[in-house]
């Protein structure tokens, strides 16, 4: 009796222990929770060079790579803005030549 | 044409950075250099890199090769009109007055194939994307435009456009094929009316005086006149270019006596087995005995060497034209011929060789 009785004690005991160690579950429902996202780490593929045109909205998530190349000629070059407010404005030269060429 | 803005002429599309050539980095062909700040980024910038043939030969070896014999690069048809009229120790001088005003026609891979020419403004034509056909209008037509673009595209009043505008819209790549614009052979490397016709109309038109051949004309003129005699209308005439660098700016200036419609049928000064016929069109060249007086007093002693009114090959060609209509328009008719009455005193020498002496006679019977 007394034997079964330390039994007993040491069982409640390692259950004791055991439920201790387990996290708390949330209450299980009927619908499925969301899962949430898991957030895939930086590769280097998807690396952008950062565009002059960027604007204070566009937040970028990802750090330029030092190994990137900046392509400031194609950045002004395809911007319209950019070259109409940098662009010399060409003076009329006066027509000298006379006749057919 | 109207002018490009100046953002116009160097805005880069965004189909050139998609295409073959926009994989390469820029300063690789342009120099300049990586910089936020335009002047930094612009320093030793090569504004059109395909002036070294280095440029374009890396990739396009044969063409490039071949490219710079062709009259458009090499410009030889200038030296040789200039050298024909003129004399070795002159030759410094005419040098300088061709640096200034004629060297300009030089032309690049890039000013057909990515830019517009230096004479209408420059400018991208399409973004930079490498156009391997050049348009017509923007390219061909925009040096070659006061004679054959005006006469090809019908801009003359009342005078209709060649009929391959007209009736097919056929652009000049039809009949003047890249092989032809890349290279020009070594019989004509001082003329382009040197050596065989190409293109020749023959070439599409291979029933004219063959057999079964239903214009009989076809036969009986065949290797007698070119076929521009028969099927082209009036064209463009120049006279007394001069040319001198401006008080005012600098610039090289050239100044024209005139310009005016004519049709005139002379002698083939370039008469050959390639070129048989005995009457060709003649148009005046803009040429004359002071042409280069700014540069120095009488520097084309040999004017009298080469005729002023030339072989022509007008770009207006027509079916029916009002020489062809009938017989006597043309037999007997003194009025379409290169007489000596219609040539100025003081060229008559020189064009002794395209002078019409005895018009031929009217047919009889009709």
């Amino acid at each position: 009796m007394r034997r079964m009785q330390s039994w007993l004690v040491l069982l409640a005991a390692l259950s004791v222990l055991l439920t201790a160690c387990t996290a708390p579950q949330p209450a299980p429902s009927e619908t499925a929770a969301p899962v949430p996202a898991t957030v895939a780490p930086p590769t280097a593929t998807v690396v952008q060079a950062p565009s002059a045109t960027a604007t204070a909205e566009s937040t970028p998530t990802l750090e330029a790579s030092p190994t990137v190349a900046l392509n400031y000629c194609v950045d002004c070059h395809t911007d319209k803005e950019k070259l109409v407010a940098t662009g010399k404005v060409e003076e009329a030269k006066p027509k000298e030549s006379e006749g057919a060429g | 044409m109207a002018p490009l803005e100046p953002w116009e002429k160097v805005l880069v599309s965004q189909d050139f950075e998609t295409s073959v050539h926009g994989k390469t980095d820029c300063i690789d062909c342009h120099g300049g250099k990586q910089a936020a700040e335009k002047d930094a980024a612009h320093a030793g910038l090569v504004a059109d890199p395909s002036a070294d043939s280095k440029a374009c030969a890396s990739c396009h070896k044969d063409i490039s090769a071949s490219a710079a014999t062709s009259l458009h690069s090499s410009l030889n048809g200038y030296w040789t009109a200039l050298n024909t009229r003129s004399v070795p120790e002159n030759h410094p001088k005419l040098e300088e007055a061709f640096n200034n005003h004629c060297a300009s026609c030089h032309t690049t891979c890039g000013d057909c194939h990515i830019s517009q020419p230096n004479s209408v403004g420059g400018g991208l034509l399409s973004g930079h994307v490498f156009e391997k056909t050049p348009p017509m209008t923007r390219t061909c037509t925009a040096c070659h435009g006061s004679r054959v673009g005006a006469e090809y595209l019908g801009k003359h009043e009342e005078i209709p456009g060649d009929v391959h505008f007209r009736e097919a819209r056929m652009n000049c790549v039809a009949c003047h094929k890249g092989v032809d614009l890349h290279a020009t052979p070594a019989d004509a490397n001082a003329h382009r009316y040197a050596g065989a016709e190409a293109p020749a109309c023959v070439n599409c038109h291979p029933q004219v005086g063959a057999s079964g051949d239903t214009v009989p004309q076809h036969a009986l003129h065949k290797d007698k006149l070119s076929c521009q005699v028969c099927h082209a209308v009036e064209y463009t005439s120049c006279d007394g270019c001069h040319v001198s660098v401006s008080d005012k700016s600098g610039a090289p200036i050239y100044k024209t006596e005139g310009d005016y419609l004519t049709f005139y049928i002379g002698l083939n000064p370039l008469q050959s087995e390639a070129r048989p016929y005995k009457y060709v069109p003649v148009r005046h060249v803009p040429v004359a005995s002071t042409s280069f007086e700014f540069y120095g007093a009488n520097l084309l002693p040999n004017f009298n060497k080469a005729p002023t009114w030339v072989y022509a090959t007008p770009h207006n060609i027509q079916r029916s034209t009002p020489q062809n209509s009938a017989c006597t328009n043309c037999h007997g008719n003194a009025k379409l011929f290169l007489t000596a009455d219609k040539v100025k005193a003081e060229e008559l020498e020189a064009n002794q060789p395209v002078i019409v002496p005895n018009p031929p006679p009217a047919v009889p019977g009709n």
